[in-house]
């Protein structure tokens, strides 16, 4: 039976060939040789401002490690960005960047880092960062969060939250389990045998240096408050930080120890959805007893094969489960296993949450090897929708030590069902059981490892944003014959946003070449910033380091219009020009070349329906199709 | 009977298409060229399986250790007609699991470690050929390897192919072969390099052939080629004896630019009009010797606009010789790194900025460095403009606050005129610790040579060489095993064919030259580097591999500087390393048995070595320094410095 769908699918494709497929376009085409259709591809209602550039901007320092007050090179590698309105109208807000890199500074601090500043916006709508004079004396522009002398250093700040009121959290992923292990250069945290010792750890450059034991102050914490702890068990929490005075309040001891990567927190300020990054991964929602206070609350992770109604299981929130790890607990109650659980975001018109599964593909590691050695251990069951997966790609289940998760997805969570589902998974999809990829839409448009996420609202529509950050390139996770891992920031609508496809997903190109985006952050009805994450080598500065940047324009009717009604209308129509997406669309799949006004070939579009126009000048081009259709398409 | 019926429907079918049409369509190639790939797929599926029978059955005593390794030579050989695209499409996930280096391997995607331990063909030929092949090992990796295999089969069953991945991924294939096949790199074991390439090269021209239909004359060169080539290693099939010099004027650089003339002859779309990104190999490049064969704005990450503008150029070389960079005045770049010397001091370990004390580890030329993913000897680096802040910030060296730097040189009005002629657009930046560390990036990316009598040669441009060079060459790439690290073309440690990765290894350098009671120098090298996912115990003792070009200027030689000549450097590893001279190295990459080279081999290695320099343009000192117009103390200090 095999052999014969094969074959079926062979001559297809010989089919399918002659009729597309076309060895070669003309290297130079004499445009005059052609009639073609105009269409015209106007200017992109969407700007960009470079905001603040890590690793050469300057922050403001607090008094750090016998250092006097001062200024320090900001940290590296951005991630998430919170966002804090100013209610008073003087400005527009506060802004807070995570910095992932977990360098020694003897300013800054050791560890992860933040950093803190205040915009407003001028007569052209561009902003611009203010001057402050924060109340323990410092003057400038960016200040860096002072987390060593508050709360103690953070690791690896990646995601975090940003509360409907403005309140943020950052989240320390970095999961450590001996004091060895943040101070990296002693690597005495490294097992293996006989390791030479380190003649200049001072040369360490990433980790931290103090390892001494660490004394809790937290009052609101009575259960751990006073407590003498090593230094590892003082990382991994959620961190609600001050963004106006640039200080940190403090670790969320309460809400356990784990390798916290996102979270999200309800608008009536009751619940906090959060995401752990980890391998497996429990789905974990905190409830304040009063709304908004979070020092007091109930811990709980979700077990999809409970009856609703009994869905969340509460854990003993002891000193144990506090300080030594959360995930323990939780599969101990028999929670649900998923797979790297990354950002959380909430949608503001539904109250469906949603949140990022990026996918783990690692050998030793992989969710086939991962799950049944969990399950083993615990009463931890895995998630529906990776035995499903599995089943597709024809092994029994997802205890198959060759089941890996290459692709990931996006979820939601109704939390009036208390329903879990996929919203959209990454990758290509098989038929059941065959290894027929649907390769119509595949892998020219592609979604893998999706990571970033949060909320947009355009004309009172709510729409996913969804940050990539891919785990590799193979498997169909960049273009064909593309080799670079490039992640891609895409809108998808979130009235669509269960068992989408990626023919739902609309791609934002209003970047540079090359910058790959993560933290998009909603700030007003017009903007949204982001961050740089993983600079590309050949973008000019300061594109090929970590930079957060704004992107103004969402306000104009022609984005509107666009981004919700042209998906549809570019179905009916043989050329379809986007200018916010600066994509062309075509009505069909085909093989197609494009051509600059002297007819020199500069592009050429193999089994695509679009071409990305995205970092081409103003000016006349022509697209011809493998069947000698020709199309003008002027940019301006 | 079913399949019969099948079977014969579909050559009716190709049987229709011939008969309708007059001759095969342009368009019937890239279809003939994936049945051909659908094929040897079918082929390596079957050998895997039957690797792993057999492995099962050398478990259980049913055979002998030399029908498994006619097993894994088969298995292996049928790879090499699929390498090109599984290399291709699934990269990553082919190092890993299928044909990567018999080491471990680190997935650096998760906050978490993740050490993926040596899986795939080259550690099953390792097992395999060993004096007692470990069965139930031999199993256990036969059975990952099925399985892992089994996702990549079931994905490029469905795969499409287009002409441009075909020509890339043959281009791509013709390097590896050279570079990596012919010197044994993935064969550890049972040394079946030649006829790997053999299989290799006749499935590629089995592809090749489809393309005569439409361009007779661009395909018949390649294929001819593809012939003699063919001819000439089942003619000279002995590893150590073989002619890789020759192979590389008469088969790999015409093959290399005969794939490339047949796609631009077929008017097939280059790799920049499909994907923006910047590759580390430039495909236009006629052959791996030529010296624009590497983009080194893909190394430095830094733009090719800023590499190669003048102004920054001439800025960096100033800001190069200027001790003014330095606390004390005294030190520059240039003190460590001397134009005279190929940009090295001639010393073990360089002078600190402390009398009597040196700095960690000896000074690398910088004399093509940019061509590498990370840099430092412990691959703490990754980008050439952040590289700078180490040197700047470090208490040995410059011993500066980067901050203070800029602000000291913002008092040279000579230095503010030549930032603004440099950076006049980059608004705040204009002299900023970016501006410098751009500059001098550019100054170092500046530094490169691709014109040694060896490239004149390997390039065609003459056909004169000393023959001991060329002895030397052949040793270098086969029976020596220098050339499975220090990779052509660059001779470094950064890895064919994609160019995108540099390798460090565990070689056991001794702490003195001294061979008897030899001890490990103390140095751990890159698990001390401070990058988290660099914190390994197989990191341990691991160093950059540095290039050998110019290496006869840059005595004394290693990490510590403790080998005065190439001489003692050969001798090193012609007795495997330290752990052949009885240090106990558990992770050494090096293989500790002895390479039995005799007194004229190791003279052939050093001439070859030797021939590799070339420092043309590249020995000129700035005799001026901008002036501090409110500081005429520090017009005091020397251009290069005093140290």
């Amino acid at each position: 039976m095999k052999n014969f769908l094969l074959l079926a699918a062979f001559c297809g494709l010989t089919v399918l060939g002659y009729a597309q497929s076309q060895v070669a376009f003309d290297e130079e085409l004499q445009i005059s040789n052609f009639a073609p259709q105009e269409f015209v591809l106007p200017p992109s209602p969407l700007t960009t401002q470079v905001i603040f550039v890590g690793g050469y901007d300057i922050v403001q320092t607090t008094p750090t490690y016998g250092n006097p007050a001062g200024r320090a090179i900001a940290k590296e590698w951005h991630d998430f960005i919170g966002f804090t309105p100013d209610s008073s109208g003087s400005s527009l807000g506060w802004v807070t960047v995570n910095h992932e890199m977990i360098y020694q500074d003897d300013r800054i601090g050791d560890g992860g880092g933040m950093t803190a500043f205040r915009i407003e916006k001028d007569a052209n709508g561009e902003i611009v960062v203010m001057d402050q004079t924060l109340e323990d004396g410092r003057q400038g522009q960016f200040f860096n969060i002072d987390f060593v002398n508050t709360v103690g250093e953070t690791g690896m700040n990646c995601a975090g939250i940003s509360a409907p009121n403005g309140r943020i959290w950052t989240a320390e992923e970095w999961f450590r389990s001996s004091t060895g292990s943040i101070n990296n250069g002693s690597f005495s945290g490294v097992g293996g045998g006989n390791l030479p010792s380190n003649p200049s750890p001072e040369r360490a450059f990433q980790g931290v240096r103090d390892t001494s034991m660490f004394t809790i102050n937290a009052p609101e914490f009575p259960l751990v408050d006073g407590k003498t702890i090593p230094k590892y068990q003082n990382f991994n929490y959620m961190v609600e930080v001050d963004p106006k005075q640039a200080v940190a309040i403090r670790k969320q001891y309460n809400w356990g120890r784990a390798g916290w990567e996102g979270g999200a927190i309800t608008p009536d300020g009751k619940y906090a959805y959060l995401g752990i990054d980890g391998v497996p991964a429990p789905w974990v929602r905190v409830t304040a007893t009063t709304p908004w206070d979070f020092t007091d609350v109930t811990v709980e992770v979700y077990k999809h094969d409970n009856p609703q109604g009994q869905r969340w299981i509460a854990i003993d929130m002891n000193e144990d489960n506090m300080l030594g790890g959360l995930t323990n607990a939780a599969w101990a109650a028999g929670a649900t296993m998923y797979m790297r659980n990354e950002w959380v975001a909430i949608d503001p018109a539904t109250g469906i949450v949603y949140w990022t599964e990026t996918g783990r593909d690692s050998g030793s590691s992989g969710p086939g090897i991962v799950f049944p050695a969990v399950a083993a251990a615990s009463n931890a069951v895995i998630a529906p929708h990776h035995t499903a997966l599995a089943q597709e790609r024809g092994f029994a289940d997802a205890t198959d030590p060759n089941y890996q998760d290459y692709y990931g997805r996006v979820l939601y969570y109704d939390p009036a069902t208390e329903e879990v589902g996929v919203a959209i998974d990454g990758g290509p999809y098989f038929e059941n059981g065959s290894s027929e990829i649907d390769e119509a839409n595949y892998p020219d448009k592609h979604l893998s490892n999706p990571d970033g996420l949060n909320i947009l609202t355009i004309g009172g529509k709510s729409f996913l944003m969804i940050q990539e950050d891919l785990n590799g390139s193979s498997f169909g996770r960049m273009p064909n014959g593309i080799s670079n891992r490039l992640c891609e920031l895409y809108l998808l609508a979130a009235d669509n946003a269960k068992d989408a496809s990626v023919d739902d997903l609309v791609r934002i190109t209003a970047i540079p070449a090359g910058a790959e985006i993560t933290g998009a952050i909603q700030i007003d009805d017009n903007t949204i910033l982001v961050n740089s994450q993983h600079p590309n080598a050949n973008n000019p500065f300061p594109y090929n380091h970590s930079v957060t940047m704004a992107i103004h324009g969402f306000a104009s009717a022609n984005v509107t219009t666009d981004l919700i009604e042209a998906p549809e209308a570019a179905k009916s129509l043989t050329v379809y020009p986007n200018p916010t997406t600066r994509e062309v669309f075509l009505s069909e799949t085909t093989d197609f070349a494009l051509y600059n006004v002297n007819g020199q070939r500069l592009k050429v579009y193999r089994n695509a329906n679009h071409a990305d126009l995205g970092n081409f000048a103003a000016g006349t081009y022509y697209i011809i199709t493998a069947k000698k259709e020709s199309y003008k398409i002027i940019v301006q | 009977m079913k399949k019969v019926h099948w079977t014969g429907l579909f050559f009716l079918f190709l049987l229709s298409l011939w008969s309708f049409r007059p001759a095969v369509e342009p368009a019937d190639i890239i279809i003939n060229i994936q049945r051909d790939y659908t094929a040897h797929l079918d082929r390596f599926h079957k050998e895997i399986n039957q690797l792993l029978g057999q492995s099962r059955q050398y478990q259980s005593g049913a055979i002998t250790a030399t029908d498994l390794q006619a097993s894994i030579v088969s298995c292996r050989e049928a790879y090499k007609t699929i390498e090109p695209f599984i290399e291709y499409f699934q990269k990553e996930t082919a190092t890993r699991y299928i044909n990567g280096a018999p080491l471990p391997k680190v997935d650096e995607t998760a906050p978490m470690h993740d050490v993926i331990p040596p899986l795939g063909l080259q550690i099953l030929d390792e097992e395999i050929f060993a004096e007692r092949p470990d069965a139930a090992r031999i199993v256990e990796l036969a059975e990952k390897l099925q399985g892992h295999w089994t996702n990549i089969f079931r994905y490029e069953q469905g795969r499409s192919l287009e002409h441009r991945y075909v020509f890339e991924a043959m281009r791509y294939q013709i390097i590896r072969i050279f570079t990596l096949g012919l010197t044994g790199f993935d064969t550890p074991g049972s040394v079946n390099a030649i006829p790997e390439a053999l299989a290799s090269l006749e499935a590629m021209e089995q592809h090749f052939q489809h393309y005569a239909i439409i361009a007779p004359q661009n395909t018949k060169a390649i294929t001819q080629l593809l012939a003699e080539a063919q001819q000439y290693l089942k003619a000279n099939n002995d590893f150590d004896t073989f002619d890789r010099l020759h192979f590389l004027r008469k088969y790999t650089n015409p093959l290399y630019q005969a794939i490339y003339d047949l796609q631009d002859a077929l008017q097939i779309e280059f790799v920049e009009e499909a994907d923006h990104t910047l590759k580390a190999v430039n495909y236009h490049a006629p052959g791996i010797f030529d010296n624009n064969f590497l983009n080194k704005s893909y190394y430095a990450q830094v733009a090719i606009a800023d590499l190669e503008d003048p102004k920054k150029i001439e800025l960096g070389e100033l800001l190069f010789f200027d001790p003014a960079l330095s606390h004390n005045f005294k030190m520059s770049c240039a003190s460590c790194h001397q134009p005279e010397k190929a940009f090295t001091d001639g010393l073990m370990k360089s002078q600190s900025n402390t009398p009597g004390q040196t700095t960690l580890r000896n000074a690398p030329t910088l004399i093509n460095a940019v061509y590498a993913d990370k840099y430092f000897y412990d691959l703490r680096e990754y980008d050439l403009e952040r590289q700078v802040k180490h040197v700047v910030q470090d208490t040995k060296e410059f011993n500066m606050d980067f901050l203070d730097l800029a602000d000291r040189l913002k008092e040279s009005e000579e230095y503010v005129r030549l930032f603004k002629e440099a950076y006049g657009d980059r608004d705040k930046y204009i002299i900023s610790t970016w501006s410098i560390s751009n500059a001098l990036a550019a100054y170092v990316a500046s530094l490169t040579s691709w014109n040694s009598p060896f490239d004149q040669y390997a390039r065609g441009e003459t056909d004169e060489l000393p023959e001991a060079v060329k002895r030397g060459f052949n040793l270098f790439m086969g029976k020596a095993a220098c050339g499975t690290c220090h990779f052509a073309p660059t001779f470094n440690g950064t890895v064919p064919p994609n160019y995108r990765e540099s390798e460090s290894e565990v070689l056991g350098v001794p702490n003195t030259a001294d061979t008897n009671n030899v001890k490990i120098d103390p140095d751990p090298g890159r698990i001390a580097n401070g990058r988290i996912h660099d914190e390994l115990p197989h990191f341990t003792y691991s160093f950059k591999t540095t290039t050998v070009r110019n290496v006869a200027l840059t005595a004394p030689y290693m990490h510590n500087g403790i080998y005065n000549s190439l001489e003692e450097v050969v001798d090193f590893y012609n007795r495997g390393g330290g752990g052949g001279m009885g240090i106990e190295l558990p992770h050494q990459t090096l293989p500790f048995d002895n390479l039995s080279l005799n007194d004229r081999e190791i003279k052939d290695l050093v001439a070859f070595m030797e021939s590799l320099t070339d420092t043309t343009g590249l020995n000129k000192r700035p005799m001026l320094l901008p002036t501090f117009e409110k500081h005429p103390d520090w017009n005091n200090r020397q251009p290069g410095g005093t140290y």
